[in-house]
């Protein structure tokens, strides 16, 4: 059942080619929030991004866009969507004041004061070439044309990708401040789990075309723990209630539900953060059992 | 940041095809209009050659070991072609997004289609706005050749010329024909061979031209079947031409883009 609450509502989404698929893919973002759509490199968050601008045909599924069907509503989802990518879509000899000229002759909401203040604020040059920019400007290009049409939701495709350290804390510190607004919900896909700490308030971890965990930020914490000591405490009983292990000569360190931990003795137990969840979850998709420090094993 | 010196508006009147056609100038620049022109003039000022020497020295005209009917008919194509690329919003030249600028004029396109992809813009927009830098292509390519039909058969004395038109007449309807199928995703989707088809048919195409000019096909041109061709079969076959791309489009591929996804390949890179 969709909900216009929700600013999106991916439902059942399946994508199948060749050599992968998306599989039934379901999550929800609610008005105002940002979500993390974490995977690692492969995992088919792009594709789940092209799902939802339309930009390729899916197998199956539903996706609704701040209420409106993300096919037959295209337009006008997409008149409420902001779009910000790692493959820039910026043609490299044009510039940023001929960008948007043309943005102000398609969307209905377009605000010149406004992306006129953001290319002072993040001193980008009217005239100057895109191929002349570095990468980290024209991240900032793409979101100051992204934001100046007042979206409701924005779609950004790891936008901190290939930025250089300064650059990328800059962009992060802005989507920082866009999101301290508390408008508009956010999409935010990365394989780079330490940019969502600070501004994410949920994750959706995308393995292998599968959706393993859709939760708040704080229910990570509630429902799972890391696990570390000695290899002693984990047996053939307790180590299949692991997400994922990583376990040395002598120690180990695992994902588990909270519910478990009375099955492991003599553990210490740590609040996972969103790189915990991806990382053991990926390891245990695998099958793996991860030397620490080491090479992996196959379990 | 200079500010813009004339406020742009959205005007809500506008059609898609009209919104794509004006976003894509803005993007690429007015120098896309001023090649247009330029090759626009070019492209129209064959044709206007051509028919005026048929009505003014026909028989000179063709008697000039058939260079210049077949500069001007070719010539008159290519520029065409340029035209229609130039302005084309469709993703069927793959070009870098580095090569230097008068290709990425060229390759604008394919920038363009993807900024389109994720803005309030419908796909079969792109479709239209393209058909109609498509049809002046066809213009160009088909009119000057029914002329040369009808000239073939309004003057007896033209008859030694009737295999040049008729190649002519063939070359421009099957050179229009392909590109439309390779444009318009007729003959699939995939880039890879999509551009087989532009390199078979510009290489052909190339080939007919030049052999033409430079009068390796006299004797080809003047054997008697395809004289045969020259005339009504060559004007059907024009008109055949003209209808078959027109049906297509209105009845196949403006109803297959309409709410399709954007996508023109699909290519896995997350």
């Amino acid at each position: 059942m969709m909900n216009t609450n929700y600013a999106l509502e991916v439902e059942n989404v399946c994508k199948n080619y060749a050599d992968f698929s998306l599989d039934n893919v379901s999550f929800r973002i609610e008005k105002g929030m940002v979500m993390g759509l974490v995977g690692e490199n492969g995992a088919g968050k792009t594709t789940i991004i092209k799902l939802i601008l339309n930009a390729m045909e899916r197998t199956s599924g539903d996706i609704r866009i701040l209420g409106m069907d993300n096919i037959k509503e295209e337009i006008e989802a997409k008149e409420r969507i902001g779009y910000v990518s790692d493959d820039d879509f910026l043609l490299v000899n044009s510039n940023i004041k001929k960008y948007a000229r043309a943005f102000a002759h398609v969307y209905k909401n377009w605000d010149q004061e406004l992306f006129e203040k953001y290319a002072r604020m993040w001193k980008l040059p009217a005239k100057k070439k895109f191929s002349e920019y570095s990468k980290g400007m024209k991240t900032k290009a793409m979101l100051a044309l992204a934001l100046a049409h007042h979206p409701d939701m924005l779609i950004l495709d790891e936008p901190t990708a290939g930025l250089d350290p300064v650059a990328r804390i800059e962009v992060l510190d802005i989507l920082r401040d866009i999101v301290a607004e508390g408008e508009r919900a956010v999409l935010f896909s990365t394989h780079i789990t330490g940019d969502l700490d600070k501004i994410a308030d949920s994750v959706t971890v995308l393995i292998d075309g599968k959706v393993t965990e859709s939760m708040a930020i704080d229910q990570i914490e509630d429902k799972y723990a890391v696990i570390s000591g000695s290899l002693n405490a984990l047996d053939s009983s307790n180590t299949d209630l692991c997400i994922g292990v990583r376990r040395g000569t002598q120690n180990f360190e695992a994902l588990t539900e909270r519910k478990n931990l009375d099955r492991f003795k003599g553990v210490n137990v740590h609040t996972p953060n969103i790189e915990n969840l991806l990382t053991f979850s990926i390891w245990g998709h695998r099958d793996e059992i991860v030397e620490l420090g080491g090479e992996n094993n196959n379990g | 940041m200079a500010k813009v010196k004339e406020q742009v508006k959205y005007n809500p009147k506008w059609s898609g095809i009209k919104r794509v056609d004006v976003s894509r100038i803005d993007i690429v620049g007015r120098s896309s209009i001023a090649l247009t022109i330029i090759f626009g003039i070019f492209s129209l000022f064959m044709p206007f050659i051509m028919i005026f020497s048929i009505f003014t020295d026909a028989k000179e005209f063709f008697e000039d070991g058939f260079q210049s009917v077949a500069s001007i008919a070719f010539g008159g194509i290519i520029v065409a072609f340029f035209v229609f690329t130039l302005n084309s919003t469709l993703p069927f030249l793959r070009m870098s997004k580095t090569v230097d600028k008068q290709k990425a004029i060229l390759g604008g396109c394919v920038n363009i289609y993807e900024t389109f992809a994720h803005m309030p813009i419908r796909k079969v927009s792109l479709f239209k706005q393209s058909f109609i830098y498509y049809c002046f292509m066809l213009f160009i390519e088909i009119v000057p050749s029914i002329i040369l039909n009808i000239a073939i058969l309004m003057n007896p004395e033209l008859r030694f010329a009737c295999g040049m038109v008729a190649v002519i007449t063939i070359a421009a309807v099957v050179f229009a024909f392909i590109m439309y199928g390779a444009v318009f995703g007729i003959f699939g989707k995939s880039r890879a061979s999509i551009g087989k088809f532009y390199t078979v048919a510009l290489a052909v195409f190339y080939i007919l031209w030049m052999g033409c000019i430079f009068g390796f096909f006299d004797e080809f041109v003047m054997a008697e079947p395809l004289c045969a061709l020259a005339g009504v079969p060559c004007i059907c076959f024009a008109v055949f031409g003209i209808i078959a791309v027109i049906a297509i489009e209105k009845l196949y591929v403006e109803k297959r883009e309409t709410n399709a996804a954007w996508s023109f390949k699909e290519e896995r890179n997350d």
